[in-house]
């Protein structure tokens, strides 16, 4: 059985981070940008492969977004239960240690 | 499908650019965001099978976020790339038209120049002729800056095209994609140019890779054409040893060079199996080991003499997909699309220079 170790306030700053790049990544993908480049050059064959490839961009944005979204609420949980964990052993200690 | 001069008329380098510094800006979030969550995405002090797992969705999330940048680096890339060279097609299509305007023409959207200037009285038939030789040579230096403008734009194409990634553009994965250079400089080669300059490929692919140079053939598949659905680029033929290729491919260069080098692999690998197959004494070399020093094993050519022997093809009832599995095609195919992917301006021009 491994050893669990939390540190609320790290394990907050990395809450943090991977909420912050849902929403970087969520915005970040970049679609649009290519079908304005290929209006600029009509007839080319590439521009046949933009819509594509933006439709991959915006799939691998979206599903690295919700991943992203899916780990900081992975560690909230953990941070969650061990903090119910700590408040229950709290209170349980409470009652050992104080008056009858 | 061709560039046609009434689209490349509309080209507009400017929202390349933007693209690109587009690109940039996203690039920069994506990348932040990714070394936040490799450095810090998991709390180090966070320890147990919770965290162990988390760190392993981390490490998949880092990863993908990694591919997908490398892809967007490249665009961003050729974005940038492409930009200056719009911009050069840009100022020849409004020199064209300023010159067409002010010397009475009209350029249509198929690049025809029309005259639509009233001649004037001559007061001689030389007067008349001179004034028509006049005419033609501005109707003709307009058209050479029309084909510019074009091959410029097929440049531009080739440029984008190697900007996409894999799995994208299929034919590109499977064929490769030209140097934009030589893609543009392809357009301004007459057919025996081209036919000239493919024909000293052949020379140099063969000799380089110890096989008899083929005659080339470029009759038999001249009435093999895309109206069926489907076209044979080339074929091999190792008696004489003979070369076919599609003279109805000559506009796409890609596909021509890529079968060049395809089909003369063909000559490669019969040359392995007899090289295999050939026996000498002890004391002399082995005319194997040039094929090993090219990286084909014995092994190798033992399985493509059985595939020879047992060669699939639509012609004799097998499927396609029998025929292009197959492990001599496979090679084959490798081979036709690293020598297109790696085939450089410089190399082309040297081999334009010596088929002239």
């Amino acid at each position: 059985m491994s050893e669990i170790h939390v540190v609320p306030k790290d394990m907050k700053t990395s809450i943090g981070i991977a909420t912050d790049a849902e929403s970087a990544v969520r915005k970040a993908d970049s679609a649009g940008y290519l079908s304005k480049a290929g209006a600029a050059v009509p007839g080319s064959e590439s521009v046949g492969y933009m819509s594509d490839l933006g439709t991959r961009w915006t799939d691998e944005t979206k599903a690295a977004a919700d991943s992203s979204q899916k780990l900081a609420a992975e560690m909230q949980k953990a941070l969650d239960e061990f903090e119910a964990a700590d408040k229950a052993a709290g209170e349980k200690g409470g009652k050992v240690m104080g008056p009858n | 499908m061709a560039i046609t001069f009434g689209q490349v008329k509309t080209w507009k380098a400017a929202p390349l650019g933007d693209a690109g510094d587009g690109l940039k800006a996203d690039l920069r979030k994506l990348e932040t965001s990714r070394d936040e969550l490799e450095a810090n995405g998991v709390a180090k002090s966070w320890t147990g099978m919770a965290a162990d797992a988390a760190r392993g969705h981390r490490d998949g999330l880092v990863k993908d976020l990694s591919s997908h940048i490398t892809a967007k680096q490249e665009m961003q890339k050729a974005l940038y790339t492409a930009e200056p060279e719009v911009e050069a097609i840009e100022r020849l299509v409004q020199g064209i038209l300023d010159r067409a305007k002010t010397q009475e023409f009209t350029v249509s959207d198929d690049g025809t120049v029309t005259s639509t200037a009233t001649p004037p009285t001559f007061k001689s038939r030389f007067e008349a002729e001179e004034w028509g030789n006049s005419r033609q040579n501005i109707a003709q230096e307009l058209a050479d800056e029309i084909e510019k403008a074009l091959a410029k734009a097929v440049g531009v194409d080739a440029i984008l095209a190697r900007g996409l990634p894999t799995g994208i553009n299929e034919q590109g994965d499977e064929y490769g994609n030209i140097d934009p250079a030589i893609a543009e400089k392809w357009e301004t080669l007459s057919t025996e140019e081209r036919k000239a300059v493919l024909a000293e490929m052949t020379r140099k692919i063969a000799e380089e890779s110890g096989v008899e140079t083929p005659d080339i053939d470029w009759d038999d598949l001249a009435n093999d054409t895309w109206d069926d659905g489907s076209i044979t680029y080339g074929y091999w033929s190792d008696e004489e040893p003979t070369m076919a290729l599609n003279p109805n491919m000559l506009d796409d260069p890609g596909l021509l060079i890529n079968t060049v080098a395809h089909e003369v692999r063909h000559g490669r690998q019969h040359e392995a199996i007899d090289d295999k197959n050939d026996w000498q004494f002890w004391w002399e070399d082995d005319p194997f080991d040039e094929h090993k020093e090219d990286g084909i094993s014995e092994e190798q050519a033992e399985e493509w003499e059985e595939n020879f022997d047992d060669y699939k093809s639509t012609d004799n009832g097998d499927s396609f997909d029998e025929y292009y599995n197959q492990p001599v095609e496979t090679d084959a195919r490798n081979s036709g699309r690293d020598y297109l992917n790696n085939l450089t301006e410089e190399e082309f021009n040297r081999l334009l220079e010596e088929s002239r």
